[in-house]
Parts: C-alpha cells; structure tokens; sequence
C-alpha cells in the first residue's frame, strides 16, 4: 500500500513537471513545413481536416478516384511541427497509431525517407503521391499544396 | 516454449536485417511484421491472476505473432496473422490465426472485409495482442479480459467500413461485423463458463462451444474539438455447448459435500449484449481516456449426473465496469501511465449484497476496483520494456484461485517486447 502512494505521488509530481516543460516548449507552426504533392494531383490546397483524414490513413483517394500515397519523413522539426499541426499527434503517436493499422492488417506502413531530398524525389515520382518537407527544401520537382 | 522464442527472436532480427523501410521486411511485394515479447509476473499466492501460476512468480507470459499482408491492387488487399500466447493454464503457445482477411475499399466510405477479423471493441481491443502498441502491461481487465482473448476478440464472417467526413463536425469512422465468434473449447474463456455455470457444487469442463450469429459494431467520432474522439462500439452473441460435469458435490444435512457424481450438461451464454463507450483526449504528450462497459447475458445450465438426478440453473447477469487512464510520454525512451478501474458483478448491488444468487462467498468478490502504474521504456527502436503494479481490492475477476482469492491484492508485472 505505502509504496503504490509513493509512486502515485511520484506520478501526479512528475506529470506536473512534464506538463511545465511542456507549457515552455517552442509550438509546432504551419511555417516550419511545406507539403508536397505529385504534380499529377489535382488539388492545390486541402483543408487541415482533409489532410489529418490523408495521413490517418482514412482518405485513400483523391477526388478523381485515383489512390493517394502518403509518405513521411522519419524524423526531425519537418516531421514534429506536420504531425502535430496537421495530424494532431506527436511522432510517437503517430508511429504507434500507425503500428495498430498494421497489426491489424487495415493497412500497409507509410514510406517513410530520412532525407528530404529523396522524398521529393519520390513525391517527384509516383501519382498521387503526398508529402511535407522543411520549409526552404527545394521542391521544384514536385508542387505544393497550401493549407485552406 | 524457449527454443520456440528462441526460433522467433532469430527470425525477427535476421528478417529485420533485410528490412527496408521502418521497422518492416518486405518479400516479393509481401510486407512481413512481427512481434514478441516475454514477461514476468508475480501476484499473492491465493490470487492466480491473470496468469495462472502467477502466485509463485511466472515467466508463463508471453505473446508473439507475425502477420503477412499484400496489396494486390490499391483497392484490394489480403492479409493474415499468426499469434500465440502463454498465461499458464490457457493459452500455451498454441499458435491460432488470429485474423486472416480480404479487404476491398470500394469507396473511402464504403469497404468491405470478409474472413476472420479483429472485433473493434472499445480503445484497444483489435490490437491487443501486441504489447508494445501500448503503455499498460495489463489493460483493464473488464472490457479487455484476459481469459476471453482465444475467444471473444474477433468474428469469422465478413463486414462493412468506411470513414466520412462533415466539414466542420469531424470524421465519423464505422466498422460493422457479421458472423460467428470462433471460441474454443480449451481455453481461457471456457475455463471462464465452467467456473461460471459450475456454481457451488459442481465443477464442469467445457467440451464443445458453438456460436450464433454475432454482430460486432463500432462508431468512432473524431470530434472538431483537436485530440479529441468518441467511440460507442458492442458485441452482440449468444453461444452454447455441452460439458462434463466432473465432481457433482451433493451436501448432507450439516451443509459438508459428503457425496459426489460425474455427470453431463448443456449449456447457454445467451443473449450477450456487450457496449463499450469510450472517450479519449490528447494534448500534446498526455493521452486521458476513459471507458465504461456494460454487459448482459443469461447464464444456464441443464445437467444429468450418475446418480441419475439432473439439475438446472438459470441466471441472468447484468455487470459493468469503468476506467479511466492517463499517460504521458516524457521524451524518445520514457513514458509512465496510470488506470483506475472498477468492475461490478452485479451493477444493481453495487454493495455486493447479492452475492449469494452468483454461488460467491463474500460480498467483495462480487467487485474489482484496480489502480495501476507503468514505466514504459523505448531504450532502442523497436525494443519496449515496461514494469508495472496494481493495487487491487475484491476479487471478481479472479478464475483460478487457491484456498479461495484475498479481498486485497496486487499484480507486480515485467515485460520486454520486440516488434518489427
């Protein structure tokens, strides 16, 4: 008994803690990144809905009925300040809600580039395809797509 | 069991070698994933729960599976998962499918799955299997109850998908499922119905499990307000077999089981009507979450002994149970977590005053309130390793117990897992 109320205290200090440093951390922002598409894609500008929908994983078709391929960078401020102005999520969630389509066989694991020059070229390459890179990567193999 | 983990924890890392992107290894157009962890638990000695022999200290706590999928066509894919899990009595490392499907998305709003697949019960119940898609070792073990995972988790049949969105009200995400739930007559849930229908003088051994056709429903609102959704999910089944009755304890005048028979039986699980409403919000790192679960289902029970008497039980149960969770995830490799959760036998004597009418000694083992912490560590990519304590009071949950299960206990658990 005496130690599950030391650790449950050790926990609610240790959540407020985290909750402070939190509250002192730089906010993820729009400008930080640029989503990139293919230029076959229609679309110039998705709304922060349609987007979250695109990389959930529950929008898989542009409005032409052809498929979208998301693909994703594996780490880095891009990657941080995307996920959690679009998405909602931080990378760990992401990751593990992305995990959870997988081992339930609901989908296949987005592709995911460790350089942004090779995700545009990707983007670059295949129809349908969506991004996002840091902002000031060069993207003139590919166009980008604003946010409504 | 070792040289089966052994086999697996080399194939996993040999497979991961030739991975290509994140984690997964991808044959011929085939992405290969899998997972493996092994535990430790400890409990009282009374208390054998949720692993069986878990009052001397257990390393029977294991879960491993690796699944195959293929996209065939953007709009088609095909997939299967092979898994196993040990917790002592049940489980054994007996290798099942735990789903194998065909998945063809018409529409974004309209998809249909044929096969065996995962019931979406509440926040965690497709993808329960894998430990390292979670913070907690244990979830709560009303609405994710350990000795029904071989039975209760997924339905053979087929279903309908889709997502759609409404501007400015969020996304409705729906999953409905048809079919039959594939349970098993030697496994934990059967164990579970024996020591149910048993009641107080008989002790049955399930040997045949049939279900009707079920009905698995889940509707998840991704709601406008940022990190927020809500899910109603439920499960509706009825399922019936037969069993033997291995010790009929017949009483004498003074109440002492003086004379005991074998016998046969048949029985019912009938009408169950399972409802899990769950509500989760994300700022930034903390995750809180809650759920409530209410369940209702007849039990019964027709048997005839070798002394040439027959009996009959009928009894209909009407629980429910709640949590609620937080956690939070402090940097790359540290996250800790926390769950209280209550479970009522009966929520319509929530005293435990009924006790009698569920064949149970005391009052408290009519409920199960648990406070549980987790440390969960991320020290490599891929590689989970967490420690977790609850504190218990009641017993409800307890199947297996030894010289009848203490009113207050605890479970201290370990686990390393690995998935790719």
């Amino acid at each position: 008994m005496t130690i599950i109320r030391v650790l449950r205290n050790c926990f609610t200090g240790t959540l407020m803690t985290g909750s402070l440093m939190m509250g002192f951390s730089a906010p993820a922002a729009a400008a930080d990144f640029v989503i990139v598409a293919n230029k076959g894609v229609s679309a110039g500008s998705l709304s922060k809905g349609e987007l979250q929908s695109i990389f959930l994983g529950e929008k898989t078709k542009w409005d032409d009925g052809k498929p979208i391929k998301i693909v994703t960078l594996d780490e880095g401020a891009a990657h941080k300040a995307f996920l959690q102005t679009v998405v909602g999520k931080t990378p760990s969630q992401f990751d593990s809600y992305w995990k959870k389509l997988i081992f339930t066989g609901k989908a296949a694991a987005p592709k995911a580039f460790d350089e942004a020059g090779k995700l545009v070229d990707f983007v670059a390459s295949q129809a349908g395809a969506i991004g996002y890179v840091a902002a000031g990567q060069a993207v003139g193999s590919v166009k980008t797509i604003s946010i409504k | 069991m070792k040289n089966i983990l052994a086999a697996i924890t080399l194939c996993a890392v040999g497979l991961t070698a030739f991975s290509t992107t994140a984690g997964a290894v991808d044959l011929g157009g085939v992405d290969i994933h899998g997972f493996i962890s092994q535990g430790f638990i400890k409990t009282p000695g009374q208390n054998n729960f949720p692993v069986s022999n878990s009052g001397k200290g257990s390393f029977n706590f294991n879960d491993f599976g690796i699944n195959f999928t293929k996209e065939i066509s953007p709009d088609l894919h095909l997939g299967l998962q092979l898994s196993a899990f040990d917790r002592g009595n049940y489980g054994r490392d007996k290798i099942t499918i735990d789903w194998a499907y065909g998945d063809y998305r018409f529409k974004d709003w309209l998809g249909f799955r044929a096969g065996k697949v995962k019931i979406p019960l509440g926040l965690y119940n497709e993808a329960r299997d894998n430990d390292a898609l979670r913070t907690f070792i244990f979830l709560p073990q009303q609405a994710y109850f350990d000795y029904e995972r071989d039975s209760l988790v997924a339905i053979l049949g087929g279903g309908i998908y889709g997502s759609i969105p409404m501007g400015n009200a969020g996304t409705l995400n729906y999953q409905v499922e048809v079919g039959a739930v594939p349970a098993v007559s030697d496994g934990g849930f059967a164990k579970e119905i024996g020591g149910m229908l048993g009641g107080s003088s008989d002790t049955l051994n399930i040997t045949d499990i049939n279900s009707t056709t079920s009905i698995a429903h889940s509707l998840e609102w991704r709601t406008p307000v940022s990190g927020l959704r809500a899910l109603a999910t439920g499960l509706h089944t009825s399922l019936s077999g037969t069993a033997n009755v291995l010790d009929h304890a017949v009483p004498n005048a003074d109440g002492v089981n003086t004379d005991h028979f074998t016998g046969t039986a048949t029985w019912k699980y009938d009408n169950l009507h399972r409802y899990i409403f769950s509500l989760e919000y994300t700022l930034n790192d903390l995750i809180l979450s809650g759920e409530y679960e209410l369940d209702d289902y007849t039990l019964s029970t027709s048997s005839t002994y070798s002394n040439g008497t027959t009996g009959a039980l009928n009894s209909k149960q009407a629980t429910d149970s709640w949590v609620i969770m937080a956690t939070y995830r402090f940097n790359d490799w540290f996250e800790m977590g926390s769950f209280y959760h209550e479970v009522y036998a009966d929520r319509h004597h929530r005293d435990g005053s009924t006790h009698n009418d569920f064949w149970l000694a005391q009052p408290y083992n009519m409920w199960w309130k648990d406070t549980a912490l987790t440390l969960r560590f991320d020290p490599v990519p891929n590689v989970v390793f967490k420690v977790e304590g609850h504190y218990i009071n009641g017993n409800y949950e307890v199947i297996e117990n030894i010289g009848g299960a203490k009113k207050d206990s605890y479970i201290l658990a370990s686990k390393v897992s690995y998935s790719f």
